[in-house]
């Protein structure tokens, strides 16, 4: 179990949203000519593992952004950001390298706001791993 | 507590003393605190990114810590934490403009969450607390 089962577990869930759009990682720069709507995934590791039950548990969150034009009406990343959050309600267990993930609170959209002329909402999904 | 059932854990909570637990609250609201606060090279100044740590570049952000709504200092929580009663409630929160788009991030910049990573580690610093008081 490491970092990469966590993103991979999540990662995958992530991508059975209907009808998704683009999906960049941590690892991955924007293009400057990617259309809106897009998805920006940051994986957020938590407490040490190190320091929980001698490194087998892994805590965390995953955010994931909902990008889209400003000047709409915020329907689109309202509704994306429900579907998503929707994905990894409490208690949803996955399988994760070779061991588990569960999701350990209820998932909600959190607030949108404007970035030039961008309009982001995000969701931050709580997750334990062992 | 990993394991114990809620009450279990409550009376665990049971055998402590009101002056323990207050300890236990106001150090771990403490511990939190501290974690948002422990600063980092910002990447204007040629930091780089260091996730559950706040960035200081021109120390605004750091600067703006408000508790319970009063002016806004690095070190606002102290005086305030140390008069922590159990059964109060206390508020924590950056004033500076651009607090929120450094938790989570923006265009081409992935968010720090000081504030995400340090609130979630609330249970761990009061079992960690905990543990000092049933020594």
């Amino acid at each position: 179990m490491n970092e990469n089962d966590i993103a991979q577990a999540l990662g995958q869930r992530l991508q059975t949203l209907t009808d998704a759009p683009a999906i960049y990682w941590d690892n991955q720069n924007v293009p400057e000519t990617q259309a809106r709507p897009y998805l920006v995934v940051q994986m957020v590791p938590g407490q040490s593992p190190a320091r929980i039950s001698g490194g087998r548990v892994h805590t965390g969150f995953m955010q994931v952004t909902v990008v889209s034009d400003v000047g709409q009406f915020a329907t689109y990343a309202n509704e994306t950001a429900a579907n998503i959050a929707a994905l990894f309600p409490y208690e949803l267990t996955l399988p994760c390298g070779a061991g588990k993930l569960t999701i350990t609170s209820d998932t909600q959209p959190g607030p949108g706001f404007r970035d030039g002329s961008d309009w982001r909402k995000i969701v931050q999904a709580d997750y334990v791993a062992l | 507590m990993a394991g114990k059932s809620f009450t279990a854990q409550l009376e665990d909570f049971e055998r402590l003393t009101v002056q323990n637990l207050k300890y236990i609250a106001s150090e771990a609201i403490q511990d939190v605190v501290e974690g948002m606060q422990t600063p980092a090279r910002g990447i204007s100044k040629g930091g780089s990114l260091q996730v559950g740590k706040i960035p200081v570049a021109e120390a605004e952000l750091i600067n703006s810590l408000s508790t319970d709504g009063g002016t806004p200092s690095a070190d606002s929580y102290s005086v305030a934490i140390s008069g922590f009663e159990i059964g109060d409630v206390m508020t924590f929160s950056y004033t500076a403009p651009h607090a929120f788009v450094k938790e989570v991030g923006k265009g081409g910049m992935a968010g720090w969450h000081f504030m995400g990573v340090n609130a979630r580690k609330f249970p761990a610093f009061v079992e960690a607390r905990a543990k000092e008081v049933r020594r």
